[in-house]
């Protein structure tokens, strides 16, 4: 391997370099250990490091150069040299744990050796790219990325969709451990603080392989994975404001660490108003409701989160606990509950910007990890065990739909404004092994999961259930010569869901008798599968790569499978079907890199196809009983081919100026059923990012100072099915400033957005308010303010 | 290396020949209900005393085959809906409901319908609340698109 890197810096150079000077050396770490794949770049130059942390770069013109050298997790090395002769010179980096400069995401060292060594295509994000571009929630901060879309709930909430799927279709895992809330409901966010999170790792396509069920659409593995360096105290605080939402956030950041043992410990509050809209009315079927001063009515939320993480790191042994509670409420927008007209108060919703009122939102999600590894000389054993607590209220005024009655019963044993509560207790272990033979890295794991789900409410949606999944899987990456690598990988899982039976509080009135009406039975389901997958990196001079093709799967959800409900909301009633069986999806991703002097190109194509897409699809018919009256919405199987890709493409003219594009196009289509040539719901339309950007070092005092200016053009998405609304084009730029401050010792980092800057008008195809015909948010002016100490 | 490019030709390929045969275009027009015809009635902030019958007559159409609709009458005491035509009608002062109205109707209509004109006698009983109330249509049309109305009436003495 070490030669083969040899070997591609001397092709490197041997191509563009007019050859007069070498600058070469090495790079540790502050104990003295080489550092790998770090990032040289010296004048238009890149190399990575070999695994002894050696460097060579030929070809250096006399004269004065910038040199910057990058590792994830390191402060960059930022300096000017004057090259008179062959330079040696040596750097030892620091761990930036109390303060991270901008790391242009492509050009780190771990960042590179994923892309060589992943065989799908993997994105990974570091915490000042969320710093530098923090929107309302952490999917809102990460929209750039070519193939991620949110599906947002207002300013504070949002979902991930990557590629089109989401919901139950994308796993989110945090320190390894699956994290379970509520991910089939569209108005329900991620419980994620984005303060808290260091590192994102997204990624794009089925990944089933490594966590089971329900990785169908892609993975997004959040860690916290700094470690403080020895005999350290320190810490930040993040300070956050937003001129559309009158928001005001902060997040305070400690930790320490002896010898072996360290704590983290973070506290985030944020608080913000109902979000403003370049409209002063909102046309709810031929309804207008005006809004006051352009807020959205009631969309007022504030979050509070704890965190602490404490751990012991010794030479061959690691374990952490990673404890987090996150609490959030919001509002949702008054003058509608889902696609349902509401009468407002307009007195009371209007007397102040920051208050909640019904309808509203209540989130609590408590989480127990730990973490632990061993690594011996021949293998290394991992453990992850977590425990889960998601706790969620949706209140609304109680309004009797279909024959409840006109008055809440006071013998009802259920808060008059608790429409639905959902309780879920989540128990997860992970185990892995993994060890070299020969040329061959085998890992081999298991992962179980626990779920116990409980309900409340007047209003019902889905029932109670339990759920167990148990997965077993074997993975071989077989390095074949110095350029090649085999991935081939096999899991079995095995799942079982159980529904609990409910019946109606009230009842109904059917052939002259009232009748309690059953809506969920007692049912138990058992489901396995088997899933594979095969892949291949090829790693070229200026060349990398990928190919991949798998199998993945998604066990049916209780909502899939026993809902029987009216979504009054949506004038929906929605029909599970016992008899779904696990969604099968295959899929190619190709995957190449290509990366030479001032070029960077990055194209990710797949192929999709779905054997049985499970899909809530809405009939022509309507439901007297069950369904009061609503039209009938039901759970189906359908064939379902897609295809798409993104495309990213960078040009550095020099130093300090980068122009680049980031693309994305999806298509989907339903290829048989009820819905036959009709695409998916929720299908991002195509679009494209141009950006350019700017950095440069002015003093001592302002270093790193960069601007960035956004472009996004959005395509029409005329690709629709029942219910959705067809939603036009738009354009919308936005507008970054940053620069870290020196105040004598004391080193600042501010970063500046303009968001929207023209105000533009324009709806998110993917929102969850599309279909009530809601705008994007306004302009908005976000300032990030983060002081190191 | 030639390998994949050739791969990466045949997926280029796919996805060409794939984008070329979209053009099957998809029903993405919604179903429509119109009260604007000659003895329509509902209209928002009508008035209909108990007892009576409310002649409910309106016009369905869709560009290619209606589906099917319902219909649900439910009170307004507390102001809960909107009418989803007008701004707001004149609405009585809130107040609980003591034997409130409700009823839901569900009809199909005749295949291969574009245009339809719905027509249906609804005996209001006697011996319910007087006051505000909410009558809701709703309509689908065959490939599943739907659209509503809540029209705000009063029913008097």
């Amino acid at each position: 391997m070490r030669y083969f890197y040899l070997h591609l810096v001397l092709l490197f150079c041997s191509y563009f370099a007019f050859s007069q000077y070498t600058v070469s050396g090495k790079i540790s770490d502050e104990n003295n250990n080489p550092l790998t794949e770090c990032h040289i770049h010296i004048q238009n130059k890149n190399t990575i490091t070999q695994q002894n942390g050696e460097y060579v770069v030929f070809g250096i013109p006399k004269g004065k150069h910038s040199l910057f050298i990058s590792y994830i997790g390191y402060e960059p090395i930022d300096t000017t040299i004057v090259v008179t002769q062959n330079l040696i010179l040596d750097f030892e980096m620091k761990p930036s744990i109390s303060f991270i400069n901008e790391v242009v995401v492509k050009s780190d060292g771990i960042v590179q050796k994923t892309k060589k060594e992943t065989a799908q295509h993997v994105e990974i994000i570091s915490q000042d790219f969320i710093e530098k571009n923090i929107g309302g929630s952490l999917m809102q901060s990460l929209e750039k990325i070519g193939g991620i879309n949110t599906l947002s709930i207002g300013s504070g909430q949002s979902k991930p969709i990557i590629r089109g799927l989401g919901f139950n279709r994308v796993v989110v895992t945090e320190n390894g451990i699956k994290h379970e809330g509520q991910q089939w409901g569209s108005d329900h966010g991620l419980e994620i603080d984005q303060y808290a999170v260091e590192q994102v790792q997204i990624i794009k396509g089925p990944a089933s392989l490594q966590y089971g069920s329900d990785a169908i659409g892609g993975i997004i593995a959040i860690e916290k994975n700094k470690i403080p360096k020895k005999n350290s105290l320190g810490g930040s605080l993040v300070l956050t404001g937003k001129t559309n939402n009158s928001f005001f956030g902060s997040s305070l950041n400690v930790f320490k660490r002896k010898e072996t043992v360290f704590f983290d410990t973070r506290i985030t509050y944020s608080g913000y108003g109902d979000y403003k809209v370049p409209t002063d009315h909102i046309t709810i079927y031929s309804y207008r409701a005006p809004l006051y001063k352009n807020r959205l009515r009631n969309t007022a939320g504030n979050e509070f989160n704890l965190h602490f993480s404490s751990g012991i790191i010794k030479k061959n042994f690691r374990s952490v606990f990673y404890i987090s509670n996150l609490n959030t409420k919001t509002g949702l927008f008054a003058n509608a509950h889902g696609l349902e007209p509401r009468n407002v108060n307009t007195e009371l919703h209007d007397a102040s910007d920051r208050d909640i009122q019904n309808p509203s939102q209540s989130v609590n999600h408590f989480k127990v990890i730990n973490r632990t590894k061993f690594d011996f000389r021949k293998y290394t054993l991992e453990f992850d065990l977590g425990y889960q607590n998601n706790f969620r209220e949706e209140f609304s005024d109680y309004i009797s739909h279909g024959y409840m009655p006109s008055n809440y019963p006071e013998t009802l044993n259920i808060k008059e404004t608790l429409e639905r509560e959902f309780h879920k207790n989540v128990y997860s272990f992970n185990g892995k092994i993994s060890f070299d033979l020969d040329n061959h890295t085998i890992t081999s794991g298991i992962n179980a999961e626990h779920q116990n789900n409980a309900i409340d409410g007047w209003g019902f949606i889905i029932p109670a259930y339990r759920q167990s999944n148990l997965g077993f899987f074997l993975y071989d990456k077989t390095r074949l010569g110095a350029k090649t690598i085999l991935h081939t990988g096999i899991r079995y899982d095995y799942g079982t869901i159980k529904t609990e039976r409910y019946f109606d509080w009230f009842t109904t009135p059917i052939d002259g008798n009232n009748e309690y009406l059953q809506r969920s039975v007692s049912l138990k389901k058992n489901f396995s599968n088997f899933s594979w997958s095969v892949g291949v990196n090829h790693n070229l001079e200026h060349w990398l790569l990928r190919a991949n093709i798998g199998k993945s799967f998604r066990m049916p959800i209780a909502k899939e499978l026993a809902s029987n409900g009216v979504n009054y909301h949506q004038f929906s009633y929605e029909l599970g079907d016992p008899n779904l069986s696990p969604e099968i999806t295959y899929q190619l991703d190709l995957g190449a890199t290509w990366q030479k002097g001032k070029i960077y190109l990055d194209v990710n194509p797949f192929l999709n196809y779905f054997s049985n897409y499970i899909y809530l699809n809405p009939t022509p018919e309507y439901d007297y009983a069950y369904g009061a009256g609503n039209q009938i919405y039901e759970y189906t199987e359908s064939k379902v081919f897609r295809y798409g890709g993104e495309l990213k493409l960078d040009y550095q003219f020099n130093d300090h100026y980068t122009a680049g594009i980031v693309g994305e196009y999806v298509y989907s289509e339903q290829q048989s059923g009820a819905k036959k040539g009709y695409t998916l719901p929720f299908s991002p339309p195509p679009s494209i990012l141009f950006h350019i950007d700017y950095s440069k070092k002015i003093n001592e005092k302002f270093e790193r100072v960069s601007t960035t200016i956004d472009f996004k053009y959005v395509a029409a998405q005329n690709n629709i099915v029942p219910p959705e609304n067809k939603t036009p084009d738009y354009q919308v730029t936005n507008i970054g400033l940053g620069s870290d401050i020196n105040f004598g010792k004391q080193k600042i980092n501010i970063n500046l957005q303009i968001q929207n800057v023209f105000n533009k008008k324009y709806f998110n195809h993917t929102s969850f308010y599309r279909l009530i015909g809601v705008p994007e948010p306004g302009r908005n002016i976000v300032l990030l303010v983060k002081i190191p100490f | 290396m030639k390998k994949t490019i050739f791969f990466a030709l045949i997926l280029g390929f796919m996805i060409q020949s794939c984008s070329n045969d979209e053009n099957n275009e998809q029903d993405t027009t919604k179903p429509e209900i119109d009260l604007t015809i000659t003895d329509a009635f509902p209209t928002s902030c009508t008035s209909v005393s108990k007892g009576s019958t409310i002649p409910f007559k309106a016009l369905f159409t869709d560009n290619q085959q209606l589906g099917a609709y319902s219909i649900n009458i439910h009170n307004n005491f507390d102001h809960h809906s909107h009418d989803t035509e007008v701004d707001s009608c004149d609405l009585d002062p809130i107040k609980d409901a003591v034997n409130p109205w409700t009823v839901t109707l569900t009809f199909s209509i005749p295949e291969n319908s574009q245009e339809f004109i719905a027509e249906q006698e609804i005996l209001i009983p006697t011996d319910i609340d007087t006051g505000d109330y909410h009558f809701m249509i709703q309509l689908t049309d065959a490939e599943g698109w739907s659209t509503m109305k809540g029209i705000s009436i009063k029913i008097t003495e």
